[in-house]
């Protein structure tokens, strides 16, 4: 993970008219890093790394790069964007990819995010993590 | 103010004679205006354009209606145009025409307006080798309407020429034959 | 220095893009706005501007193109007329939310139904909801002075909307008249450099631009853009100050005629305000106090000047080149009415109104019809009533 600055921080669904940016404009690139989008997720795919041969066939077909690959090897889940598609269990030849119904791991799709600010991009429901607490 | 109208068909050249009209009025150093009625293009359809000069400024942006002067580009509309529609009393009518001057009157009636006909074609084709009578009823028009002297209306058209032509040298100097030539050649034919 | 010149009110829109030397121009041929890009390619041709000519294949691609190359950080600028802007009628919006500061000189045509090529507003009118701003020019000097004002206030930090300047098809379009050219060198002064705080291909600062947005942010967005709107009544001032500063023409929200003393006035915007000053000049030589207000800026919309300006007299007539089919009138008649509204509220005196649509599809309008006009004014003065709103000259 980058140590990439959120330009948008403190701009969001409370935000007063004087304080969203020009036209809407958003700043910097690589955004999503700073939204969990992962608890839109109604089923969760689990890895078994002792049934993987790390063959690497799911992290291409994620839609959301939510299978961290480094040194040539997949990682755990990044839950923070994983939908639950489960495509990926849908590839795997091994078996190495279980998906169970529900966001099985609340404080692992939290720790998908590594802690930083949660905004939702759907509108309506004001689901920013933190601001409730 | 001295107020125009054209009566031409499309493709002819009416427009055209008005614009340069204009050109030619402005570099006398008049106010000057310019334009066509416009409509979908349609060759052959009667259509009119018109111009305003004067010495001051020109706000006015209708159509003329009370014209001091008419200019008929082509005859055959006498027929079906109401030409000398709203023309001043004692207002002038150019047509361009090889007819009989009695043949010509006869289509106006009891008309009170001076009437004046050029041969616009013949000068165009032999002077610019084409039937174009918009140059010749141009320099006519010109002297008819008074707004300046021979040697400088003959300059001003050289120089809208040069501008229009740009890069024909050839049609230029057909045209300046046949400006030169008309400039004297419209005779009024009623008293 | 400054010549005098004569140019249609076409030559004279191309000649101003010539001398801005805008970056980009994106365009589509429509008649009657068509003869401008023509002769911006020529320009382009002859080497006498540096500008990216885009030659698109339709309007909603030239708006298109014109939003991404202003969104890039440079100058865009097009020409549309009726359908043409019709169709650029959805990236109208996107333009002004996002915020760019393109200009677009239109040339106004009616919007086809029935199909017809001439002038009426029906055109710009749909537009003047969209977030742009509008200026309506009476002549090819106002086209043309309008246009060097154009990109300055568009562009203004506190404004950053795009920006119409409007001329009427045909009549001022096609019409040769008279014309001041300002000198290249002091235009290029005048109007100066673009310098956007933010655009795409800023290679130190990544951005997106148009993202989508749900519905908490969306009527902040319009706020803002309200609050651009407020802004460019100053920037047009300001701007329009320092043209008359620099080249001696003074243009203000609009033009009053005669209106010191006036008890009849007309208001109405772009080139039939100069047959109808002729009206008022013979009108006072009968000893009749008429006076006219053009409307140059019609977004953002002057209500409280217009308001003060029109408070004298004792009856107005609103004139509106397009019909809103409100079965109320055209869309001045309705803000200017508006606009005395405040005034009525308070007390205030306020001139009893009659809506006029003229013009339509090209309709000659004729100093004969404003002393019409102003005859029917002097008996709604003292009492007569008039439709709210009715068509002038219709064949009943």
């Amino acid at each position: 993970m980058s140590e990439k600055k959120n330009l948008m921080e403190g701009i969001g669904e409370r935000s007063s008219w004087t304080g969203i940016t020009p036209g809407g404009f958003v700043y910097g690139s690589g955004n999503s890093e700073f939204f969990n989008t992962g608890d839109w997720r109604t089923r969760t795919p689990v890895w078994k790394p002792d049934n993987c041969r790390q063959c690497l066939l799911c992290f291409p077909v994620c839609p959301d790069s939510s299978i961290p690959v480094s040194g040539g090897k997949r990682g755990d889940f990044d839950f923070g964007h994983c939908k639950g598609c489960a495509i990926c269990a849908r590839v795997c030849p091994f078996g190495a990819i279980d998906v169970v119904d529900g966001i099985a791991d609340a404080r692992e799709a939290q720790d998908g995010l590594n802690g930083r600010e949660a905004l939702s991009g759907q509108g309506g429901q004001p689901t920013r993590k933190g601001a409730a607490e | 103010m001295i107020e125009i109208r054209w009566h031409g068909r499309g493709g002819q050249g009416a427009k055209t004679a008005a614009l340069l009209l204009a050109d030619v009025g402005f570099s006398a150093g008049l106010c000057v205006q310019g334009f066509p009625e416009y409509g979908p293009e349609r060759m052959g359809a009667p259509i009119t354009a018109y111009n305003r000069l004067s010495k001051d400024e020109i706000r006015v942006h209708s159509n003329i209606y009370e014209p001091d002067m008419v200019v008929v580009v082509d005859e055959t509309l006498l027929k079906t145009v109401d030409v000398a529609a709203g023309l001043k009393p004692g207002g002038k009518l150019l047509v361009n025409s090889n007819r009989a001057p009695e043949d010509v009157l006869s289509e106006f009636g009891d008309t009170d307006a001076d009437v004046y006909v050029i041969d616009a074609i013949d000068i165009a084709v032999r002077t610019i080798g084409r039937p174009m009578p918009n140059s010749p009823l141009l320099s006519a028009a010109i002297r008819l309407s008074g707004i300046m002297g021979k040697d400088e209306a003959i300059e001003a058209m050289r120089v809208a020429f040069t501008e229009k032509f740009h890069g024909k040298p050839d049609v230029v100097e057909g045209n300046m034959k046949a400006v030169t030539e008309a400039w004297s050649s419209a005779l009024r034919i009623n008293e | 220095m400054s010549r005098k010149d004569r140019m249609s009110g076409n030559q004279a829109a191309a000649t101003a893009i010539r001398q801005i030397n805008p970056d980009v121009i994106a365009a589509f041929p429509i008649t009657p706005s068509t003869e401008i890009p023509q002769y911006v390619s020529s320009f382009k041709a002859d080497g006498l501007i540096d500008t990216e000519f885009i030659a698109v294949e339709s309007e909603h691609s030239a708006m298109s193109a014109c939003i991404g190359a202003s969104a890039a950080g440079v100058r865009a600028m097009t020409a549309t007329s009726s359908a043409g802007m019709a169709l650029m009628y959805e990236m109208l919006y996107v333009a002004a939310s996002d915020r760019l500061p393109i200009v677009l000189t239109a040339v106004n045509r009616a919007l086809t139904g029935p199909i017809n090529i001439n002038a009426d507003h029906s055109d710009s009118m749909g537009a003047r909801d969209s977030g742009w701003i509008q200026l309506y020019s009476e002549n090819a000097q106002e086209a043309y002075d309008n246009l060097l004002m154009a990109n300055r206030i568009g562009e203004r930090r506190d404004v950053m909307l795009p920006v119409m300047v409007c001329q009427d098809g045909f009549i001022t379009s096609h019409g040769i008249e008279n014309i001041i050219i300002e000198d290249d060198g002091e235009v290029k002064n005048f109007v100066g450099e673009y310098h956007p705080e933010k655009y795409l291909l800023n290679p130190d600062e990544s951005l997106a631009v148009g993202p989508y947005s749900v519905s908490p942010y969306v009527i902040e967005m319009k706020r803002a853009v309200h609050e651009a709107m407020v802004n460019a009544r100053d920037a047009v001032k300001e701007v329009s100050e320092d043209f008359e500063r620099t080249f001696g023409r003074e243009y203000g929200f609009f033009e009053e005629y005669h209106m010191d003393d006036a008890e009849y006035g007309v208001l109405l915007m772009s080139s039939a305000a100069g047959t109808g000053k002729d009206a008022v000049d013979a009108l006072r030589g009968e000893g009749v106090k008429a006076g006219l207000v053009k409307l140059r800026m019609f977004r953002p919309f002057p209500a409280d000047e217009l308001a003060d300006a029109l408070a004298g007299l004792k009856a107005l007539a609103i004139m509106d080149r397009s019909d809103g089919f409100s079965a109320t009138g055209g869309p001045l008649n309705a803000e200017v009415r508006a606009a005395l509204y405040g005034r009525a509220c308070a007390g205030l005196r306020v001139p009893k109104a009659a809506g006029y649509i003229y013009g339509l599809g090209g309709r000659d309008v004729r100093v004969e019809d404003f002393h019409t006009i102003f005859g029917e004014l002097e008996e709604l003065a003292v009492g007569k009533e008039l439709p709210y709103c009715r068509y002038l000259g219709v064949r009943e």
